[in-house]
This record gives C-alpha cells, structure tokens and sequence, in this order.
C-alpha cells in the first residue's frame, strides 16, 4: 500500500514540477497578428523554436513550472519575461526601426542589454564580420573603447580602455583564459570559430570575476545552440590579397529535443604580410588550428554543459636581426615568405569545462568547473631546443547562486577561485619566471533591486590569492605570499521612459603583481628586454566611476560613456641605462600616488526615415592618463573616430545583395608619451565591403571587399612593430564565401 | 551498404588523423660562425641536427655555437 502511495505522490509531483511541452504564440502589440518566423528562447536551458508564419510555437521537453523566456524578430523590439508554463503564453513584440537591443547580455546574468544595470558594450561576431578581418584581435577594434596590441597580424592582444595583458581579462563562455597574458607578444589563442558574441565590461569587475579584472573584461560565448529540431552546418572560407592568406572553417550545430550539439575546425594560414611600399614584414607569417565541441542537454530542472575548445598556433616572430646596428629594411624583405623560420612562437590551448545548473522556481544554481592547459613554445636562435617552454595548467571553478525575491529583489552569491601551476620544461634553454602554483578563492554576493524606473544594484567580494613558486638556482629566493583583496560595487540605472537610460556605476578592482612581476630575472626575447622583477610589489588597486546615458529613439540612437578610474600602486617597467648581455635592463616598479585615467566613449547610430536601407554609425573613444611620474604609464591609445555607412537591402530576388559598407577610422595624434616611448602622428583607414547571397537549394553567401583602400602607410601606436618604424599592412582585398544547409 | 560506406568514411577520417599527428622530421643547413665567417656543416636531421644545436661543434678542442636555421 505504501509504495503505491509514494508513486502516486511521485506521479502528482512530477506532474506539477514539468511541463511536456510549451505552448504560445508571439504577437504584434499593435495589429494583434502573430509574428511570423519570431525565435523564441528559453534563456536558461539553451533551447530556442522559431515560430510558424502565424507567430505560433510549441516547445517539445520538461520544463519547470516558471521558465525564463525571450522572445526576438526582425523589426521587433525584443522581450524577456517570466512566463508560467502551464499556461497558452502570449508574447506582445513592439515594432521598432532600430534593433539594438535585441541581444542579452551574459556577463550580467542573461538579462538583456537595456536592463543591465551598468554599460556593456555587446556585439556579435556577425555584425564585426560585416568587414571580415585576418584575426579575432582584428575583429575587437571594432568595439568602442576597445584596441589591438598587435605584432603584425598574428599576435593580437586585447586593450580595454588603454590596460592590456594581465589587466584585462578574457574569458571563454565564464572560463577564465590563463595563457601568459604578461608577455607584450603573447597573444589570446582564440579564433573566431563559433563565437557568436563578445561582451565588454570596461574597467574595474573585480566582484563578478575575481581578481586582475582592472582594465575590463572580455566575455566571449559560443553560438547560441540551433533551434529544437534543426541542423546546420556552415562552411566557409576567406581569402587576404595582402599576406596571400586564406582561413577556413567548417561547423555543425544541431538541436534535438533535449541535446544540443555545436562542433567545427577552422584552419588559417598566411604569408608575410606586404606593406604599402610593396615590401614585405620578414616573419610575420602565421598559422592557426582551431577544433570546438559543445554538448548541451536538459532533462527537467537540470541543464548541463560541457565544452571543449582546442587552439594551435605557430607565429612568426618579425623584427629578428644579429646585426648590431638594424635599420628598418633589415626587417622587410622584396619576397613573401610562408615557410616557418625563427624566431617562432607555438602556442597551443586546450579549454574544457562543465556546466551545471538547477532551475528552480524561484533560485538558479548554476556551477562551473573547468580545465585549462596552456603551452607556450619559443625558438630564437635554435630548431629544436626552444628558448622557453611553459605549460600553465588551471582549474577554476565557479558556484554562483541567483535568488528572485520578493518584491523584485533579486540575490546573487557564490564561490570563485582557481588553482593554477606554472611549470617550465627543463628541455627549453631559459625561464624567464620559476615555476609557481598559484591558489585562488573568492566570496561574494550582489544585490539587485528594480522599482518602476529604477535599477539598483550594490555587493561586495573578499578574495586570497596565494602565489609560492619552488627553489630556482636561477631566481633569488623561493617565494611564497598571501594577497587578500576586497571590492565593491555599486550601481544605479534610471529610465526615464523607453527612450532615455542613465547608469551610474562605482566598481572597484585588484590586482595581485604577476609572478613576472615579482620575479622576473631574464631577457625576454619578444620583449627585447633584460627583465628584473621585485618582490616586494604591492597589489594594484583601483576605483572606476562610470557614467553612461542611452538614447533609443525610432531612428537614432545615442550613447555617451564618460569614466574616471584611479589605479593605486601602479605597477609598471622601468627602463635602466644599463644592459646585461647586450640586452637593455627593465625594472618592474610601482608608483606611490595614484594613476588616473579619465576618458569617454560616444556612439551615435542614425537611420534616417527618408532613406530607411542606410544607417550612419560614428563612435569615437578618447583616454587619457594622468600620473606625478609621468613613465609609469605607455602605449596610451590613440583616440579613434569610427564612422560607418551601411546601406541594407531587402531584396526578394535569388541574387541579392545584403549590404554595402564604407567605413572610415581616424586616428587622432597621441603626443602623451613615457620617457622612452615616441609619439604617433594621425591617420585614416578607409574599408570598403559588400555582401551578397545567392538563395537556392544550398544557400551562399558571398563577402568581397577591401582594406585599406587608399593604401595609406601608418603604424599605429599600439603596434610593437613601431618602435622598429615597420608600418601596418597596406591595401587588402578579401573574398569569403559562406555556404550555410539547414536541415529540419 | 550505407553502413559499410559510413564505416569507410570513419575509417578514412582515421587514419587521415594518424597520418596529419606523426611529425615529419625536419632538416635544416647547419654552420658555426669562424673568424666573422660561416663554416658550413650541410645539411642535418633529427637527432643530428638536436645534438649538433644543443652540444656544438667541436674543432680542435674548441666548441662553436652551431646555427641551422636562416634569417
């Protein structure tokens, strides 16, 4: 009798606990009809089902009770809501000419753009395609507030409001990329295969994410996983005139009812890159593998996630000369070279981690553990003994729990850390840092609150690194310290009516000093500095005021993003007037008054009602650092005026022609410079890019266009090449064909 | 049939994969630098070409540096 009352209860249970499937349509606020073709999502289990050309939907699966749902389409202004699952769900879609907030935003816990409570700018990987570029590093300058530290096209590394290396963080769908950020010639080791967005949060987040987030950070996420019960596969393939490049890629992402699939590879490799004298860069060629494997499932309450992402690179490092006195030929060469040759970097990572999360009515548990090998290979002067060889492993984790509450009070806590060991193969010639384990745990929790127009949101985080790196005759003493860290934020955005936003955000960060900081004792060949580290380093600390205003009209848009951030115990490089070996010596220092940085972005988007395919696009990023010593700070960018014009067709026919983009980027002059640093005149880069596709069976994409077009010679001040006076690329014309099946 | 074609496309795919994974073995021109001239050494591979860069080349009691790559 017993067991037949606990299956009944089992029974009951799980009927009130899931729903079969979902049901509901999406319609026009206005003409009441159903929004033909609209996606709609369930935000927590990565599922989504387009509606049929009467706005209907049915979603196949077990659901919780209440589910968090957005809905999307062309022309519409995007909802996310809280709906019942027991119930026939209408969702209302307002008509809008602009489409600007149609996506959310993960960074800030999936809530959609407008709703954040502080500023990120948000693009996708589609929209920065618009004019395909060589690599991802290349791809980010098209952001706002956001730059490129280049050496040649191959290494790329991300700068967030004028902080680079280990001051910004990049991470890869919540895992924290460790891949020796330190060095000026290391790059991200990430392509853009399956990328769907990149999110930037600028300045200081050292509460979501722990320490080092200083200069901002960098969240890129996957694909979103295909509608339930479609399969698609996309190749593609890109060609570059300029360094006779080509990239291929080729990706499937599949839904059934309850999996999801993402997989693909992409290969790219290129020649020197040709300046616009005709000549070409010595060794900047590269090369780069790419896999990436998702697995998404739901069953009931419980979504899970694992991925898997596998990068190679081999890059050639430019600027390599024995003799002693180099002028700039010696770096260029009447020939373009693919064959690897030294110096050359190989650069390998391999990410995998594992999602979990529980919806429940009224928490989500969400936790994330994952897996990280980065190797980084260097030969100068030898085939096969390498300079340097160091594998960095890490395990991060992350518990993070989001508790709705009444009265629209909304709890975030949890747990974050990592445990990471550096080591160094004692095959390679040199280390520049001994080998080091590093362990990282971090508290904290986040209040959200919402009242009519008003926003808020405040919490705090305490943190404890411990760095100890093992007995190296090479290195002074063992070292092994403590850090704490402690940081805040505090947040408002007010709405005035749909159109008009403010935000005013106070958010605090830290960084520890980085074991190459503290330690360093060596030349570092892609540096081409004899680097001494101190150990006696504090941790940086800074306080960012961040003040953002948004306008969303019918046909304009407008955003103003004026900051301020003051950086305690900046630490910095000090060039000495002494060499060791012939290499010139660079002491790691910090500053005992505060660097400031004060600084705006601006953005306006217009899209004129006479004229409704063209849409004019100008966003214009300025920076500047005030410090007592005025060589603490460098490699301030320069500030850049963007400005697009994008005309966008709606052609019927089966050649058609998508869009025609002209896009002009001018650098200002930067004239603040360090000690040691030259100034950087201005210049303007002109790109053109047209894209057409052809609808048939298999439908084709076809992308060509060019870089440069007025075959301008500059260097930008960011590039590492500068200092060698070897310019940017010159003129490149590209071509890339996109082939996408579908099958239901 | 289809199975049989499906098992010779994982099959292929296979040892597409075995073969792309073995490293080729890479040969390079050697030479040490003599008198602010280069002494050629040829061609070396392998193990050769590891151990002639990691130990040097001995003339006369005397070690060089041994370079095998081109700038």
């Amino acid at each position: 009798m017993f067991k037949y009352f606990i299956c009944t209860v089992i029974l009951l249970t799980g009927f009130r606990a899931y729903t079969q499937s979902i049901q509901g349509e999406v319609v026009d606020v206005e003409t009441k009809e159903g929004v033909p073709f609209a996606r709609v999502t369930l935000v927590d289990f990565h599922t989504a089902v387009q509606c049929d050309e009467n706005g209907k939907f049915t979603i196949k699966g077990r659901f919780p009770e209440t589910i968090h749902l957005r809905a999307a389409a062309a022309g519409y202004e995007a909802v996310s809501k809280e709906v019942s699952t027991r119930e026939n769900i209408t969702v209302l879609l307002e008509a809008i000419h602009l489409e600007i907030d149609e996506v959310t935003v993960t960074a800030s816990g999936n809530e959609l753009k407008r709703n954040s409570v502080s500023y990120v700018e948000l693009k996708s990987v589609k929209e920065l395609n618009e004019l395909p570029k060589a690599s991802l590093g290349q791809l980010l300058e098209g952001i706002p507030g956001v730059y490129n530290s280049s050496t040649g096209l191959g290494i790329s590394k991300p700068v967030i409001r004028g902080l680079q290396g280990v001051r910004v963080l990049t991470l890869l769908n919540g895992v924290r990329m460790e891949g020796q950020q330190w060095g000026g010639d290391h790059g991200m080791g990430i392509s853009e295969l399956g990328i769907e967005t990149v999110e930037v949060l600028k300045g200081p987040a050292s509460l979501q994410y722990g320490a080092d987030a200083l200069g901002g950070v960098l969240y890129l996420s996957n694909e979103h996983y295909e509608n339930q019960g479609t399969h698609r596969i996309t190749a593609s393939s890109q060609f570059e005139s300029n360094t006779m490049g080509t990239a291929s890629s080729l990706i499937y992402n599949g839904a059934t009812k309850n999996l999801k699939i993402l997989a693909g590879g992409r290969f790219a490799s290129h020649a020197d890159y040709q300046v616009p004298d005709g000549r070409f860069v010595k060794n900047s060629r590269f090369r780069d593998a790419n896999a990436k494997f998702g697995l998404g499932w739901h069953h009931g309450k419980w979504v899970g996630n694992i991925r898997y992402d596998w990068s190679s690179s081999t890059l050639g490092i430019p600027g390599h000369t024995h003799d002693s006195v180099a002028e700039m030929a010696d770096f260029l060469s009447e020939s373009q070279l693919r064959k690897k040759t030294l110096p050359v970097q190989y650069l390998s990572n391999h990410i995998a981690s594992w999602e979990n999360k529980l919806v429940l009515s009224k928490h989500t548990i969400q936790l994330l553990t994952a897996f990280t090998m980065n190797q980084l290979i260097e030969h100068d002067e030898k085939v096969t003994v390498p300079h340097l060889l160091i594998n960095t492993f890490n395990l991060p984790y992350k518990l993070n729990v989001e508790s709705r509450l009444k009265n629209n009070i909304v709890l975030t806590y949890g747990l974050q850390g990592m445990y990471l060991v550096q080591q160094n193969n004692p095959k390679a010639e040199d280390r520049l840092v001994p080998n080091a384990r590093q362990n990282d745990n971090g508290a904290y929790f986040l209040v959200g609150w919402m009242k009519d127009k008003w926003r808020l949101q405040g919490g705090a985080r305490a943190d404890v690194r411990t760095i100890s790196s093992s007995p190296d005759s090479k290195f002074t003493q063992p070292f092994s310290r403590t850090y704490a860290g402690y940081n805040f934020s505090l947040g408002a955005s007010y709405s005035v009516s749909k159109k008009h936003i403010f935000r005013l955000n106070a958010t605090t960060g830290f960084r520890i000093p980085h074991l190459s900081e503290l330690l360093s004792r060596g030349v570092h060949h892609g540096t081409f500095r004899y680097e001494i580290g101190d150990v006696n380093l504090k941790t940086e600390k800074a306080v960012q005021l961040d003040l953002s205003y948004e306008y969303t009209g019918e046909h304009l848009s407008l955003v103003v993003n004026p900051f301020v951030n003051g950086i305690q115990n900046y630490i910095f490089v000090q060039p000495q007037d002494s060499f060791i070996n012939g290499v010139q010596v660079f002491y790691y220092r910090q500053t005992n008054t505060p660097v400031l940085q004060a600084g705006a972005d601006l953005g306006i988007h217009w899209h004129p009602h006479f004229a409704h395919i063209l849409h004019f696009e100008s966003t214009f990023s300025h920076l500047a650092m005030f410090a007592q010593n005025t060589d603490a700070y460098s490699l301030i960018p320069q500030p850049r005026w963007n400005n697009s014009v994008i005309a966008r067709f709606e052609m019927k026919s089966r050649f058609r022609i998508d869009n025609v983009v002209l896009q002009y980027a001018y650098y200002l002059p930067q004239k603040t410079v360090s000690q040691f640093e030259t100034t950087s005149v201005d210049y303007g880069v002109l790109d053109l890019g047209m894209q057409c596709s052809v609808a048939s069976k298999i439908p084709l994409q076809l992308q060509f266009g060019v870089r440069n077009l007025t075959n301008t010679t500059y260097i930008n001040h960011l590039s590492r090449l500068k200092t060698l006076g070897l310019y940017n690329p010159g003129r490149s014309y590209y071509v890339k064909l996109v082939i996408n099946l579908n099958v239901k | 049939m289809k199975t049989n074609r499906l098992g010779a496309v994982i099959a292929g795919a296979a040892i597409m994969l075995v073969f792309a994974s073995c490293k080729k073995e890479e040969c390079h021109e050697c030479h040490y630098d003599f008198n602010g001239q280069e002494v050629e050494l040829g061609k070396k591979c392998g193990d050769d070409l590891e151990a002639l860069e990691k130990s040097g080349y001995a003339v006369d009691g005397v070690t060089y540096e041994v370079h095998c790559h081109e700038h």
